[in-house]
């Protein structure tokens, strides 16, 4: 964990040839150590790494902007033409995209250079288990735990300054808090969604990985903006986040959640690292005030059917007929019926089962309608809220880390990972899991969630907390 | 027991936006396998759909034609199953809020006037298409053709008001020619760009109740529509005096053998999970967005018979068959336009030129006679340039070659002989070499006067003028 590489830190210290030189060198061992032993990689751009840092090191490639040459990492969720994209599936072990995400040809032309396609929970189903065919993603703080995903464990291990993954009820958020990492979950339509593989579109979102409030506000700056291939983004044009960040903070006012601290599996390390947190927020001048959202604790239950009813058909392009793995078989129902026991997980075809299970005409009306009828009374709330304050704040997940050992006890279904997270997914709205260091021992993460498109506000908030 | 047939239809037509509903590809039929696909159509991970508003604009114009109210707010819905042909594992449809609904459509059987309620229309997304080595039982193998995958459809739902095989037919053909003056579609039953499935039961005469129904399939032409529909009307009856009763089953209209079988039993009640698709916004369909296409549409063939009846005094079956396409009634009004004697015009258009159409089996669109050389023709008859039995030969003549009547009728000296002096010459010669019927004539036979003119006209290969042949004819005979 000494190897704390960021973008902005770097940047300033040395001249550009040098800290680009430098940063591929030190980064190349770290990336190669991030495979081997944190299994964080499932595809590494092995040719193309060492062409771009040959390039960069003989100052072939021109200063674009300030994330020209910044090593970056993918979940492997995100379509790209240079490296196969396997959703850690092995449904789609081999499967090569001819398409770039959105995000993926933004990074590229920046001159990000991007290291490899991360772990990632199977489809992203799981949130932040970090187990996918590939085998489980590490913990850098402790190997016998989950790091969340494959691109918290690379940010954290510094193989990477910043890593893109998927949001839908909050994996990447709680991936940032059990790396002791930032994670900004944009709100809905902040950023393309072209090339993302998503299991519930109605929920997921491309968030970013970082160490600072800065590197994510560049990162934000250069992947959001209107793309016609993902309506949900027209209209909305991003704003300079960095001139956000180096603005004055007005004098902002934080809603706390009555009943957070009720939460059944809120461990009390991470209460006391939240309450820590919350009194240094005191200490920069934010106001802090209990609020009433009764709903927000059903966010979790409600964006699990949700999102398994949208998985249970998104996910139904993998029948083997015209890419992925297929199965021998001897006729046509037999062969979507092989290819997809085999080629998903157990994990993965319960969640689908329950979707198919809640949207068939016998429990729509008693599970999947009541479920978006919750939805809109959560976003309702929080819509209600944020008329009178800032933001709102709760931990990020109610536990640090989880061991391998515990995960099956950790994550069913409906994961109490979730409980903090989900509302902002099925609202919406934007979220920012902070990290919280303890002395030594697992960080946690602090979330705030902000109005629509305010990214920039919590972006500042965190910037001062880390100065 | 008398039994009555009790049938609905469920149309789906192909609309002819230049893309597919939701991406760019083209829409063009008859391309090389997979030619026209991409990951939007192929339904590739990471990719999303993206709304072709033509489509939905297409579909409007089909439900205002068909007489149907128009939802002002819709969702895009997900009907999901597993199919070869289905590349995202759902179908995108308007399962929630059909485009339009309650619409009718008014037919004429055998001079009666009958409506056809239309439950309601919906736009979807088409499939791709299986393609086998000859059945698809001995085929060594299924391959699938993603060109079609996304094209729009509309899928228009009948109520059970049809009661016979022929009622079908007729109502389908005007529903192919109202769609086709609003030209959201070609409606090609033999391209499958219009496609006819038939629910079709029977009930005693007068009762009330539904029998149990069929679902009938691959009807590729108006003739398998009436010729399916009347096997399987037949078929049931048979059933039904045998005492047994009819199985729920959607069944196979085999056109070689001339008979429907058993493909698969239906109604098992498959649950397609429909729910709206989060990647495809809602849409408002705006009261000024739909004024707007009911401005844009053309006038209807219902409203061009009262026209036709009302303005130019046809009788009705000259209107049902001037109106029969949208380009004939513009060729007949624009003929009329310029020679203002409509009945007359009539004639000729639904005499010759259909007569001609029909024979060469083409349709108005690729006649070469304009209505201006139309009109110019009948000009020539009546300033008794030529007469109009010489008219007929001109008009085919124009019909081959697209040439303007006055040129040919020079070309080929087809000028009708007036001149008195000439006609005379004529006429006293064939006086004097046909004794006999002159005789006749004078006895008091006036058919012999027939075979004189008939005789004159012969000798002037068909340019004398009749009216002043039988002058001089009338004067010599005296």
């Amino acid at each position: 964990m000494k190897n704390s590489n960021t973008l902005t830190g770097k940047k300033k210290k040395n001249s550009k040839e040098s800290v680009l030189t430098g940063i591929s060198q030190e980064m190349l061992s770290l990336v190669g150590t991030a495979k081997e032993e944190y299994n964080a990689f499932i595809t590494l751009n092995d040719h193309n790494l060492e062409k771009q840092v040959s390039d960069l090191s003989m100052g072939e490639k021109e200063e674009k902007n300030s994330l020209s040459g910044i090593p970056a990492v993918l979940g492997d969720n995100l379509c790209t033409e240079e490296m196969r994209t396997t959703c850690g599936s092995k449904i789609l072990e081999n499967y090569q995209s001819p398409f770039n995400a959105f995000v993926v040809d933004k990074l590229k032309d920046a001159g990000v250079m991007i290291v490899g396609k991360a772990n990632v929970d199977e489809f992203g189903v799981g949130d932040s288990r970090g187990v996918s065919y590939f085998g489980p993603s590490k913990n850098p703080w402790d190997i016998s735990r989950t790091a969340g995903s494959g691109t918290a464990s690379a940010v954290a291990l510094g193989a990477a300054v910043f890593g893109l993954g998927s949001d839908a009820r909050g994996g990447l958020r709680q991936s940032a808090a059990y790396s002791g990492l930032a994670g900004l979950k944009p709100s809905y339509g902040r950023i393309s969604r072209w090339g993302l593989i998503d299991y519930a579109p109605s929920l997921d979102q491309v968030g970013i990985l970082a160490k600072t409030a800065v590197d994510i506000a560049l990162v934000l700056e250069c992947t959001a903006g209107e793309d016609y291939r993902d309506l949900s983004t027209l209209n909305n044009p991003a704003p300079k986040y960095l001139d956000i960040l180096e603005g004055k903070v007005e004098e902002i006012t934080i809603g706390l959640p009555g009943g957070w601290n009720d939460v059944e599996t809120l461990e009390p390390e991470v209460k006391a690292l939240f309450e820590k947190e919350l009194a240094k927020l005191k200490e920069i001048g934010c106001i802090i005030v209990e609020v009433d959202l009764p709903h927000f604790f059903k966010a979790s239950a409600t964006a699990c059917i949700i999102g398994a009813v949208e998985a249970f058909s998104n996910l139904a392009n993998y029948d083997g007929v015209r890419f992925g793995f297929r199965s021998r078989s001897k006729h046509l129902q037999e062969m979507y019926i092989e290819s997809r026991t085999e080629g998903l997980s157990s994990f993965l075809k319960q969640f689908l089962t329950f979707g198919a299970l809640v949207s068939s005409e016998s429990h729509y009306n008693e599970i999947f309608l009541p479920a978006q009828k919750i939805r809109t009374k959560i976003k309702e709330e929080l819509e209600e809220i944020l008329k009178t304050v800032d933001m709102v704040v709760t931990p990020t997940v109610p536990f640090r880390a989880p061991l391998f050992l515990d995960l099956d006890s950790c994550y069913g279904l409906d994961s109490s990972a979730n409980i903090f997270t989900a509302a902002a997914n099925l609202a919406g709205n934007p979220a920012l899991s902070v990290p919280v260091k303890s002395d030594g021992d697992l960080p946690a993460g602090l979330q705030l969630i902000g109005k629509f498109f305010d990214e920039g506000k919590m972006l500042s908030i965190m910037n001062i907390l880390q100065k | 027991m008398k039994f009555e047939p009790v049938i609905g239809l469920e149309i789906h037509v192909e609309l002819l936006t230049k893309t597919k509903i939701f991406c760019g590809c083209s829409t063009t039929f008859g391309e090389e396998p997979n030619t026209q696909t991409c990951p939007v159509c192929l339904g590739l991970p990471g990719s999303r759909p993206l709304l072709n508003k033509k489509a939905v604009e297409f579909a409007i114009k089909a439900s205002l034609a068909l007489n149907c109210d128009i939802v002002d707010y819709t969702t895009f819905d997900r009907k999901n199953y597993f199919y070869a042909d289905l590349p995202k594992g759902y179908q995108i449809s308007q399962y929630f809020f059909p485009t339009g609904t309650n619409g009718y459509v008014d037919i004429n059987v055998n001079g009666e006037n009958k409506r056809v309620r239309i439950h309601q229309l919906h736009l979807e997304e088409d499939t791709g298409k299986l393609l086998h080595a000859g059945s698809i039982i001995d085929s060594p193998y299924s391959r699938v053709d993603f060109n079609r995958a996304g094209v729009p459809l509309i899928e228009i739902v009948t109520e059970a008001d049809i009661r016979s095989a022929e009622e079908a037919r007729i109502f389908l053909q005007k529903l192919r020619t109202i769609l086709l003056y609003t030209e959201v579609s070609d409606c090609k039953m033999e391209e499958g760009s219009m496609r006819c499935d038939a629910n079709i039961s029977i009930r005693p005469e007068g009762s009330e109740v539904f029998g149990i129904r069929t679902e009938l399939k691959n009807m590729n032409s108006f003739k398998a529509v009436h010729k399916g529909i009347e096997y399987e009307i037949k078929r049931q009856k048979k059933v039904l005096k045998s005492d047994s009763e009819v199985i729920p089953e959607t069944r196979h209209w085999n056109e070689s053998k001339g008979i429907t079988t058993a493909m698969r039993s239906k109604f098992k009640a498959s649950d397609y999970r429909c729910f709206p698709d989060p990647n495809v916004l809602p849409v408002k369909n705006s009261s000024e967005w739909i004024d707007n296409i009911k401005k844009s549409l053309p006038e209807l063939p219902d409203e061009k018979i009262e026209r036709f009846v009302k303005e130019y005094n046809l009788p009705q079956y000259d209107a049902e068959v001037l109106t029969g396409s949208k380009e004939l009634a513009e060729f007949y009004d624009q003929t009329v336009s310029l020679y203002p004697n409509p009945k007359f015009v009539s004639n000729w258009v639904m005499g010759e030129l259909i007569g001609l159409l029909n024979a060469r089996k083409e349709d108005i669109s690729c006649c070469e006679i304009t209505p201006t050389n139309l009109a110019k023709l009948f000009q020539l008859i009546d300033n008794q340039t030529i007469s109009g039995k010489i008219a007929k030969t001109v008009f085919e003549e124009m019909f081959e070659t697209g040439k303007d009547p006055e040129t040919i009728v020079k070309e080929k000296n087809l000028v009708q002989i007036s001149d008195a002096g000439e006609l005379e010459k004529i006429v006293e010669m064939v006086i004097e070499s046909n004794p006999g019927p002159v005789a006749d004539f004078k006895g008091g036979k006036k058919k012999a006067l027939g075979f004189l003119v008939g005789q004159i006209m012969k000798e002037t290969k068909g340019q004398a003028n009749p009216q002043a042949v039988n002058k001089l004819l009338a004067e010599k005979l005296k």
